[in-house]
């Protein structure tokens, strides 16, 4: 097949020993990350973006994508172990994980989780090798018209499944969209919103909001309450490997969380939440030991875990094959394309097929070395969740503030950081979700593009967008992921006002 | 919950709605050239404005009819502890006014400093050790690797 072929070229790029080493520095990096609480992929890749200034394309996506597999790795030991989650996508993981670790399986768990993680992982890849050159053939068909219906499209389903509520998803979206804005405007040369200030007029780095949100708004939440939590690290006690029995648990799981992760991370449905939960659940529900489910059931961690890595490599196909992302780590690697001026799309795959097929090729070597690092090495991943937390936090602001004053060495850039940090501490006081933000702020001016240039084709013809066939499937979709719950809630309290009438 | 905890709701549904109203005030002053006007660098603006408008009073819907869950409006959770809160944004304040003046290195340390005794550090001396060796390497790693320029300060002009 000629895609396995593009992916046998792929592995002599990933394979040379530069990018072998940029490749395991990104597993490395990404698990550290990922078992400290309070870093994640997207803050990480944000912080070394100016990494782009200097390293050829096809080594820094090797590195970042390396980052985001290494933080899925790492967060499931933080989950098992003192049952913080450092994500969301975790928070399932947790809830067995920690129970096991509680119990002296510890050592099961991790070893569910990393095996299920590499299972599911390489499993995912497969898929991104089978679906992206044929999603490449469709897109190439598509006129600016879709492409706008399908960014509205992701940012209805962002908005509605990172986080509880539809509508404060939106008004996170709305507000990453106004930063998105902010700045001269390319076509026109009209600058928005930027208030007369020299420091406004490119626009807000995307370096500067994620970092504010993520890592300052964040250590701010922090602060703020953990004087009245209590956290506490559970050794791993026991062996690291899994009893036949253990086994016969486990691989069912894995490919159940597989084909329920990949297709839901491919999907513009965003987030590698709603697999993890909706992999628990399946499990419970088929598992001949349902009452084992929050005391330790193995399957409740191997579903999940595997659920979350299949998940966070479907992430890839939209990115490569439609210059979509659909979390707000891949928006981040958006913008590092935008940094390379390299237009991610369809053509991408033609014009690039070192950067990607190479990428592809690098994500199979991760998740070997990944499952290396991990289960033997966990004992050193251990210490480092020892760091005390002042020195953690205090170190995680440093690096924050490195990495927006190093590239503009501007108070003023500094000042916004610090100011959307605080933005970002109130948004998690009353829960509105953060990524939708980063994913509006990157994506908006590619829809605005889109929206201009469709009209501009139908010479300022609205109807273009409801004419078009696919691009009306698109906004209906759009239409009914954002009514649909409304409708729903709004005719069961019909129906009960009805019944007690 | 409590009627001032749904008043801090309203607030920042309130708040929401003043950023939508002004977002679109502000469009409405930008001078675009005619020959764009139809398709033109206002259309999104005013879209945004506009959604951000509408979503503030469906956020002042859910506060009113305390549909808003969250930590804020949660009894169970205890209000912010400001202590340490402010021991951190004192840090970041003090780092601001600072880094122009002395340089990243010494300003990051007294930043630093102030974090971690927020967090509850007890031995200070020790945190500005840290926090002065991690600036330093930072420095040095960030400025060679990705070839970031740090700026001037009064260590990185005796290096």
């Amino acid at each position: 097949m000629d895609a396995f072929m593009s992916l046998a070229h792929g592995f002599t790029v990933a394979l040379t020993p530069i990018n072998l080493m940029w490749g395991l520095i990104g597993v490395t990096l990404g698990t550290a990350v990922g078992v400290l609480p309070g870093l994640g992929p997207a803050l990480t890749i944000a912080l070394l973006l100016p990494i782009t200034f200097q390293v050829e394309a096809t080594a820094a996506f090797i590195l970042f994508a390396g980052i985001y597999f290494g933080a899925m790795f790492g967060g499931s030991t933080t989950s098992i172990l003192i049952n913080t989650p450092g994500e969301s996508a975790t928070i399932v993981t947790a809830l067995e994980g920690h129970e096991m670790a509680k119990r002296g399986r510890g050592g099961p768990a991790l070893a569910t989780a990393a095996i299920g993680s590499f299972v599911a992982g390489t499993l995912g890849t497969v898929g991104i090798t089978v679906l992206a050159p044929f999603i490449v053939k469709v897109a190439l068909s598509f006129g600016p018209a879709d492409y706008f219906a399908l960014m509205l499209l992701a940012f209805v389903t962002v908005s509605s499944v990172l986080g509880s509520s539809t509508i404060r998803g939106l008004t996170s979206l709305a507000f990453g969209l106004l930063i998105g804005l902010v700045g001269v405007d390319l076509q026109t040369g009209q600058a928005r919103f930027s208030f007369g200030q020299m420091e406004l007029l490119d626009g807000i780095d995307v370096v500067i909001v994620c970092v504010g949100l993520f890592a300052v708004g964040e250590t701010l939440h922090l602060a703020s309450r953990y004087r009245r939590t209590k956290e506490e690290i559970i050794p791993i006690e026991g062996s690291l490997w899994m009893t036949a029995q253990d086994w016969a648990r486990s691989w069912k799981a894995w490919l159940r969380g597989a084909f329920i992760g990949f297709p839901m991370g491919a999907l513009p449905a965003g987030g590698a939440e709603i697999p993890t939960f909706l992999s628990y659940f399946v499990e419970k529900k088929l598992s001949k030991k349902p009452e084992e489910f929050g005391k330790g059931a193995i399957e409740g961690v191997a579903g999940p875990e595997a659920a979350n890595n299949a998940s966070a490599a479907g992430v890839f196909v939209p990115l490569l094959t439609l210059g979509l992302p659909t979390s707000a780590t891949a928006a981040i690697m958006l913008a590092a394309f935008q940094s390379y001026g390299i237009n991610p799309g369809p053509q991408l795959l033609t014009t690039q097929p070192d950067l990607v097929w190479g990428l592809i090729a690098s994500l199979y070597i991760g998740n070997v070395l990944l499952l290396v690092l991990n289960l033997p090495l966990v004992g050193l991943w251990v210490q480092i969740l020892k760091i005390p937390t002042p020195y953690l936090y205090a170190g995680i602001l440093v690096f924050a503030t490195i990495g927006t004053y190093g590239i503009s060495q501007s108070v003023f850039d500094l000042g916004l950081l610090y100011g959307i940090g605080i933005l970002g501490f109130f948004m998690r006081r009353y829960d509105f979700p953060t990524s939708p933000v980063i994913i509006g702020m990157i994506l908006g001016p590619y829809a605005e593009q889109q929206f201009r240039r469709a009209l501009t084709i139908s010479q300022g013809d609205m109807t273009v967008f409801f004419t078009r066939p696919l691009s009306l499937t698109l906004i209906i979709i759009a239409a009914l992921a954002l009514l649909l719950p409304v409708i729903v809630s709004t005719t069961k309290s019909w129906l009960k006002k009805t019944e007690t009438a | 919950m409590t009627n001032t905890k749904t008043a801090r709701l309203g607030v920042v549904a309130l708040v929401v709605a003043v950023v939508g109203i002004c977002v679109v005030y502000l469009t409405t002053q930008m001078a675009v050239p005619p020959a764009y006007a139809k398709v033109g660098p206002t259309v999104f603006p005013y879209a945004v404005g506009g959604i951000l408008t509408v979503l503030s009073l469906f956020l002042w819907r859910d506060a009113v009819r305390k549909n808003w869950h969250c930590e804020a409006s949660d009894p169970d959770v205890p209000p912010p502890d400001l202590a340490p809160m402010g021991w951190v944004l004192g840090g970041l304040f003090l780092n601001l006014i600072l880094i122009g003046y002395i340089g990243f290195i010494l300003s990051s340390t007294v930043m630093y400093t102030m974090v971690a005794k927020g967090f509850g550090a007890r031995r200070l001396w020790l945190a500005a050790l840290v926090g002065f060796l991690l600036a330093l390497v930072a420095y040095y790693g960030f400025a060679r690797l990705l070839d970031l320029r740090m700026g001037s300060g009064l260590i990185e002009d005796l290096i």
